[in-house]
């Protein structure tokens, strides 16, 4: 048996003058929360559309736990739970009669209780027999999560899944996919275009950027606190550095401007820089640091993608 | 698969806009034999004025038969859009919702999603022709009482009589849904090909209407296609009231119209195994 849930090989999607997904190579483990990230048509859903075959590769192979998604098809599917895009019901339904209908869907139909048991999971209890046009984006969502749930598969795909969700619906939802992960053992792929998000949850991540695969890797060693980009506020950037001459600093510096000096610096030298200079008696307006990858991902979503 | 069917069911029948063919099939047969109970007999004699000339005419002319073969006749132009209504919108309409790619994200294939939604619309389209029926037939047997049948074709006249009448109405109406199960297939199978619900109801629609137009125009050029046109046999339900019956005339009909609905189902398998859902 594989231990791996999810393995993509050279798998590319081309549309006459676009490549969506360009030869992307992944690895997804069992039992893992894995990060899907990158800007807006970066080929996050595209990927995630080819794992549930709903978009047809153009080139390369899917692997779901060690079986051909091409050759297995159902055995996959009956193993994945999804939210795609957006979550989308049958609006004129109430979600109780949504879920069930889902629930006749599967290899082995799904008992009344199981509904009951997925409705309180996501705490939709209470507005079941609602009609779903009459809910909000954040409750869809959460009905998203529970039609993912609702056969109990060993893959969920959750395609930005906090999107219109609360500030306490997106905590109530990351404590929940991780007791999915902690507890049941089930392997979560997460899309996100918020870096800060994934990284919270996520044990490994790829960044994608044009199709293609930029980083990849455990959260741990991609964001790691090596190598930071600091930046320090002060009144005089001169005066600085003239300071920091006979210092090790000085060599680390990345860019000055006006009022900001950049520094490259692992997250224990911090303390350091900063009483070097509360001894000279400069007075430091703030200190903010950001991890080069995270710079990258900042850089990319913003200018809504660039070329690696 | 027969879970999916009855998925595909829940689906159709729960929908608001399903029922409006109902409700459409209920007013316009309640009005016409409301009508016809109030004012029917100036109307019988208006239609037969020019035979009363040459013939002595007894009995109960305006009988449940006849007035179900009025409605029958009425009703032609209107149940295509209504069938269409709800099997156009099978796949383009969940593509629009976005509800497709919930489906499809299920462990069956799509060749099984296509059938099940190809035979719910069967279902929708017998159930709706059985409504008809119940209403044109029974209703107007059960406010007119039974007699014999006396159709005016273009160029004859034919009287069936009471008791030879019952079997042709069966007939008719498997006739019928045999032409209206193609034209439940020619729009399911526009609705394998667009995102909007729309399009496929009015397209099926302006085809029919189209080819309808082609079929009743005495033009030479039109002549060598009309009898490859679906539409041409969609009338087919009408023989069955010639008496005899031109049985030969009806196979081939058949035939035509099951052609068509196998060639409407073959591409629609073709095209939406194939397709990208991106919605």
């Amino acid at each position: 048996m594989s231990e791996l849930a999810i393995e993509l090989t050279d798998l590319s999607k081309r549309y006459p003058g676009l490549v969506a997904v360009d030869h992307l190579n992944l690895e997804v483990k069992k039992g893992e929360i894995f990060g899907f990230l990158g800007p807006n048509g970066a080929g996050k859903s595209t990927t995630l559309r080819m794992l549930l075959s709903l978009i047809k590769p153009s080139t390369g192979t899917i692997q779901i736990f060690g079986k051909s998604l091409l050759s297995s098809r159902k055995d996959a599917l009956s193993n994945m739970g999804c939210i795609i895009e957006k979550p989308d019901f049958y609006l004129y339904m109430t979600a109780a009669q949504n879920l069930r209908m889902l629930a006749k869907l599967n290899a082995v139909a799904l008992p009344e209780k199981r509904i009951a048991e997925v409705i309180d999971l996501v705490g939709l209890q209470g507005r079941q027999n609602d009609r779903v046009q009459t809910y909000s984006h954040g409750m869809k969502q959460r009905l998203g999560l529970a039609q993912a749930l609702l056969h109990d598969p060993q893959l969920i795909i959750l395609d930005e899944p906090t999107t219109g969700l609360d500030p306490q619906g997106i905590i109530e939802l990351r404590y929940l996919l991780l007791r999915l992960k902690n507890e049941y053992g089930k392997t979560v792929v997460l899309s996100s275009h918020i870096l800060s998000e994934v990284e919270l949850i996520a044990d490994s991540m790829v960044i994608m950027n044009k199709g293609k695969a930029v980083a990849q890797g455990s959260v741990q060693q991609l964001l790691s606190t090596e190598n930071l980009l600091v930046k320090v506020e002060v009144d005089n950037t001169e005066t600085v550095r003239h300071l920091l001459k006979e210092t090790p600093f000085l060599v680390l510096i990345e860019k000055i401007e006006s009022t900001n000096i950049t520094f490259k610096l692992s997250r224990e030298q911090i303390p350091g820089l900063n009483a070097f200079l509360v001894q000279q008696n400069i007075p430091i307006f703030g200190i903010s640091y950001q991890r080069p990858l995270e710079e990258y991902f900042l850089k990319i979503t913003q200018a809504g993608g660039a070329h690696v | 698969m027969f879970r999916l069917y009855q998925v595909e069911l829940i689906k159709i029948f729960t929908k608001p806009r399903s029922y409006i063919g109902f409700l459409a099939i209920a007013s316009i047969v309640g009005l016409i034999e409301m009508a016809l109970y109030i004012d029917g007999k100036s109307y019988i004699s208006f239609i037969l004025q020019s035979l009363e000339q040459s013939f002595e005419v007894q009995g109960n002319l305006l009988n449940g038969y006849l007035v179900c073969f009025i409605i029958l006749q009425t009703l032609i132009v209107q149940m295509p859009l209504l069938v269409a209504l709800v099997t156009g919108d099978l796949i383009s309409g969940e593509a629009a919702s976005g509800t497709l790619r919930l489906m499809l994200s299920r462990p069956f294939s799509r060749t099984q999603l296509l059938t099940a939604k190809f035979a719910a619309g069967a279902s929708y389209t017998f159930v709706l022709l059985l409504c008809l029926g119940i209403l044109a037939l029974g209703g107007g047997v059960l406010l007119f009482g039974e007699g014999d049948l006396i159709v005016l074709k273009s160029d004859s006249l034919v009287i069936l009589r009471s008791d030879d009448v019952f079997w042709r109405y069966m007939l008719a109406l498997s006739l019928a849904f045999i032409s209206l199960l193609t034209v439940a297939s020619f729009a399911l199978m526009l609705s394998s090909f667009t995102d909007n619900s729309i399009g496929p109801i009015v397209s099926s629609m302006a085809v029919i209407i189209l080819f309808t137009i082609i079929g009743t125009l005495d033009v030479p050029l039109f002549d060598q296609i009309k009898p490859f046109l679906f539409t041409t046999h969609m009338i087919i339900w009408r023989n069955l009231f010639d008496n005899p019956v031109d049985t030969t005339q009806v196979y081939i009909s058949v035939g035509i119209l099951v052609f068509h609905i196998v060639l409407f189902y073959s591409v629609s398998l073709f095209h939406f195994n194939r397709k990208d859902i991106y919605t």
